[in-house]
């Protein structure tokens, strides 16, 4: 198990950076990986958003991470496509909310109740 | 093979690091190595974090790997070009991250922002270059106090240099 506080150290490295993510959620937080799903809101429309990207583990931050990240259109979308995702997004752990990972995660509650 | 090659990177990174703060050359040469070994130990941690599919290595090679200024070189082209693989925008937000957390003063990012250049109004280790009030220089005529300002301190450059290269090889140790 992945401690909470090294998942918050990394999505606070995120939030600093010159394009900050704005909004953090933890999926599959038994994973042997980070699943976060991200939003970053200077992205371009991306209609495939729901794809992880995937690396190693690194120096400062020890773990291998799966990240899904887009801007809150593209996530918006992902979710509806994709309700396996809603589901674990209902079932993660918020990590940053900026204002708008709240309604992401009524939004996956509404798609896995309608799936 | 893999960790052949991160080895390589990081064996060059403290070659160029050991000339950087030997006593040969003039000044300029001896911050034109730091950052080289800054590049190199940049380009090592790329290659630890990468994990992209082997359709998207030629691109990582490509426009990471085998340029000068990694970060800020590869910051420009995803700026220039939008449809580079989203992994690459990833990597570059996942480096600064680790810089971030790795190098809180911000040296080694400072450091890469010095890219080698022959443009003759950008500052240059290497070639003759205007500065600002217009005068024509070699690298060799400026002083301490201007590098410093330029690049960072010099014994503060060194030791950031050295913790990262050493948490990028302890990290190489204990994945591999």
């Amino acid at each position: 198990m992945i401690p909470r506080e090294k998942v918050e150290e990394l999505v606070s490295a995120h939030a600093k950076l010159e394009e900050p993510t704005t909004g953090a959620i933890w999926i599959n937080t038994d994973a042997a990986e980070v699943w976060l799903v991200e939003v970053i809101p200077t992205m371009a429309d991306d209609d495939m958003a729901e794809e992880p990207t995937f690396f190693r583990p690194g120096v400062g931050f020890q773990f291998p991470l799966a990240l899904i990240a887009g801007n809150r259109q593209s996530i918006e979308a992902a979710l509806r496509r994709k309700p396996e995702l809603a589901r674990a997004v209902v079932d993660g752990t918020v990590v940053l909310d900026g204002g708008d990972t709240r309604p992401l995660v009524d939004l996956a509650r509404a798609v896995s109740r309608a799936a | 093979m893999e960790d052949d090659l991160l080895k390589a990177w990081l064996r060059q990174a403290r070659a160029d690091l050991n000339a950087g703060r030997g006593g040969g050359g003039e000044e300029c040469h001896r911050r034109y190595w730091l950052q080289q070994a800054c590049e190199k130990g940049i380009k090592a941690l790329g290659l630890v974090l990468w994990n992209g599919s082997p359709e998207s290595d030629g691109v990582f090679r490509g426009r990471f790997l085998h340029k000068h200024s990694p970060l800020k070189q590869l910051a420009t082209e995803l700026d220039n070009d939008p449809s580079l693989p989203r992994p690459l925008r990833m990597l570059l937000r996942q480096i600064e991250a680790e810089l971030y957390k790795l190098d809180g003063e911000g040296l080694l990012r400072k450091v890469d922002g010095t890219t080698p250049t022959t443009d003759p109004t950008d500052v240059s280790y290497r070639y003759p270059f205007r500065d600002s009030a217009g005068r024509d220089l070699a690298p060799q005529d400026w002083t301490t106090a201007d590098w410093d300002a330029y690049q960072g301190n010099a014994a503060g450059v060194v030791a950031a240099l050295e913790r990262f290269l050493r948490a990028v090889d302890n990290r190489r140790q204990r994945t591999r």
